[in-house]
């Protein structure tokens, strides 16, 4: 019965540590930051990192889906949310870069 | 250990001397788990682990990334991602060479400090002004070279690059310059004030053979040739010996500091202090440290502590020796000038709470040779003493190169704690020192209240400055006197002297009055 057991919680350690990553995010975008040359964005209690297209040499683009390329939008020389996004519920899908940064890849509203 | 050096130099010569190539890394820290270096290595040569992180943090696999990565022949080195917004530059420089400090020699890359803005918080460009920023950068940058003897490398982004401005351009540059491409040299928006890059990290998503997730990836700007030049052999510390002077205390408050001029892993004090270790099977383990090590020489650290940890703030000296190769020793020495005159009080507080402590001593030894033979044993414990007890013993030795050696032979079971050192002087030989007699005080006994004083004959002087010492050498009042016809008077009341023996110290120019006084 003992080994049973510890068959089990290894199981399911393994589960849920190869498949039960959760690496989404679904809120509203309510902070933009520069950070380290990148953007944060804050959506409720994470903290996500907008990577810049390194391809575009006006650093104004962004390494998310093509849909969202404008995210964020340049005003007073800052970039700032998109004012058409404001106020949108977004899953945000990201992954962890090699800082351990939480690196968007995707978003997409959400009907939440 | 110099072999290895050696056979580590040499393995990275014959990597890079062969063809002109570009120069491939990675930079790796606890996210990337453990790598299979031998996978990473046809690929990338060289890597940066990560060490530490403000003053609390050591990465939990910094020790196999170096020992493993070295091992499969990728060029190592160590980074320290800093904290400025919270700690000093110093405590987080003695933090990274504490950990790290046995990772940077010649054959590794250079120590880098990782500058960029924290994970949370404000930007460092709008935390600190430039000057403070530059300060702090500078003063880790001095501290890690100074206790290394390796010039390290900054690596920081753009904007905090053109933040810094030129004074630090004498560090050389790793630059976070994500585009992707390990053969674009980076735009001068990214360089600041330096004129070139050293380093550039052209990815913060790359994939590598070897390691799980993705990685950051970096270039070596130069040929092979330059890159042997910067891992090849540096300025060497300089080993000097420090004596400090009498007198001398300490608690073992702070963090220990790696000794540079050592091939193990020795963590010391401060700069008068050494250790080594000896015996019949002497190991790593057999080294002391600062009671709360947890690093690499010391295996079940937890493993026969005593409690509590100090008997003065929070940290003691800790002897640990586990498991226990019976017979080897381990010694802590004290470098120190003892050429003041008069007895040296040496004291400390002693724990080894062990009730059958045989095969065991510990002692305290001196050399008045500056280390090279121990002839005076002041002391010996060799019994229980289960609680933290103050231990004192003396010496009249007037070397300038004293070494007080705190050595122990353990069977290595429960540790052994030394806490609250110090080292006084207590003026003897009063009739040696004095050369002027002529002088008497009086009441002696005294009351604590009132001190007279006679000259036998007019001084030609009219003042006189008295200093009253207490037997541990402190001195407990200092007061100028006037004289007249031949006499001072003084008042004590105010120093509140307790019943017990005193110096009295009258000096005037270069006449020394000295007396023992007694107050009841």
């Amino acid at each position: 019965m003992k080994k049973t057991r510890i068959i089990i919680a290894i199981l399911s350690f393994i589960g849920l540590t190869a498949f039960g990553q959760d690496n989404t995010v679904v809120g509203k975008i309510t902070e933009v930051s520069p950070y380290n040359d990148q953007y944060r964005i804050t959506v409720g209690d994470a903290s996500l990192v907008l990577l810049v297209d390194p391809k575009d040499e006006t650093h104004s683009t962004f390494e998310i889906n093509k849909k969202y390329k404008n995210i964020l939008v340049k005003k007073d020389g800052k970039f700032v949310l998109n004012p058409k996004y404001a106020d949108k519920t977004f899953k945000i899908e990201f992954e962890i870069n090699g800082k351990g940064w939480k690196c968007i890849k995707t978003i997409e509203p959400s009907k939440k | 250990m110099k072999k290895q050096l050696l056979v580590i130099t040499a393995i990275s010569f014959f990597s890079f001397c062969s063809t002109a190539q570009t120069i491939l890394g990675v930079d790796v820290s606890s996210y990337q788990g453990t790598p299979t270096w031998t996978s990473v290595r046809p690929t990338r040569l060289f890597a940066w682990a990560k060490a530490t992180e403000g003053t609390t943090i050591a990465d939990a696999d910094f020790v196999y990334n170096e020992t493993k990565g070295t091992a499969a022949k990728v060029v190592m080195g160590a980074y320290h991602f800093a904290h400025p917004e919270t700690n000093t530059a110093t405590a987080e420089a003695n933090y990274f060479v504490s950990i790290a400090g046995s990772y940077i020699k010649a054959g590794n890359l250079l120590p880098a400090l990782d500058l960029e803005d924290p994970p949370s918080g404000t930007a460092l460009t709008s935390y600190f002004s430039q000057s403070a920023l530059v300060s702090w950068v500078q003063t880790w940058m001095t501290a890690v070279q100074n206790a290394t003897g390796v010039k390290p490398i900054l690596y920081t982004t753009g904007s905090i690059a053109n933040y810094l401005g030129a004074s630090l351009t004498s560090y050389p540059l790793w630059t976070a310059d994500p585009d992707g491409s390990p053969t674009v040299t980076p735009s001068k928006t990214y360089l600041g004030s330096w004129p070139t890059w050293t380093f550039k990290q052209y990815s913060f998503t790359g994939t590598v053979s070897g390691i799980s997730g993705q990685v950051d990836m970096d270039v070596f700007n130069g040929d092979t040739a330059a890159f042997n030049s910067l891992i090849g052999p540096t300025v060497p510390p300089v080993c000097k010996t420090f004596y400090t002077t009498v007198p001398y205390s300490t608690s073992f408050e702070t963090q220990w500091v790696y000794d540079s001029c050592a091939e193990a892993t020795q963590r010391l004090p401060d700069k008068f202090w050494k250790s080594s270790i000896g015996g019949t099977t002497p190991d790593y383990d057999d080294y002391w440290h600062r009671d709360d090590y947890t690093g690499g020489d010391w295996s079940s650290p937890t493993n026969g502590a005593y409690s509590p940890t100090s008997s003065n703030g929070s940290y003691s000296a800790r002897f640990h020796n586990d498991p226990p190769p019976a017979g080897s020793t381990g010694a802590l020495d004290l470098y120190i000038n003892l050429s003041t005159a008069g007895t040296k009080t040496i004291s400390f507080d002693y724990i080894h709470n062990e009730a059958s402590p045989a095969p065991f001593k510990f002692d305290v030894v001196l050399s008045t040779d500056g280390g090279k033979t121990f002839t005076d044993t002041l002391m010996r414990i060799s019994a229980q003493v289960s609680t933290w007890t103050t231990e004192s013993v003396t010496t009249t030795a007037t070397s300038s190169t004293g070494v007080i050696r705190f050595i122990v032979t353990d069977k290595g079971t429960n540790d052994v704690g030394v806490d609250n050192l110090s080292v006084t002087s207590t003026p003897t030989g009063i009739d040696e020192i004095t050369t002027n007699s002529d002088m008497v005080v009086y009441p002696n006994p005294t009351d604590g209240t009132i001190l007279n004083g006679l000259f036998m004959a007019d001084p030609a002087f009219s003042t006189m400055e008295v200093h009253i010492y207490d037997m541990m050498g402190r001195d407990v009042l200092t007061q100028q006197v006037e004289i007249e016809r031949g006499r001072f008077s003084m008042a004590l009341a105010n120093a509140h002297l307790v019943a017990g023996t005193y110096m009295f110290v009258g000096l005037s120019g270069s006449e020394r009055f000295m007396k023992t006084v007694v107050v009841k």
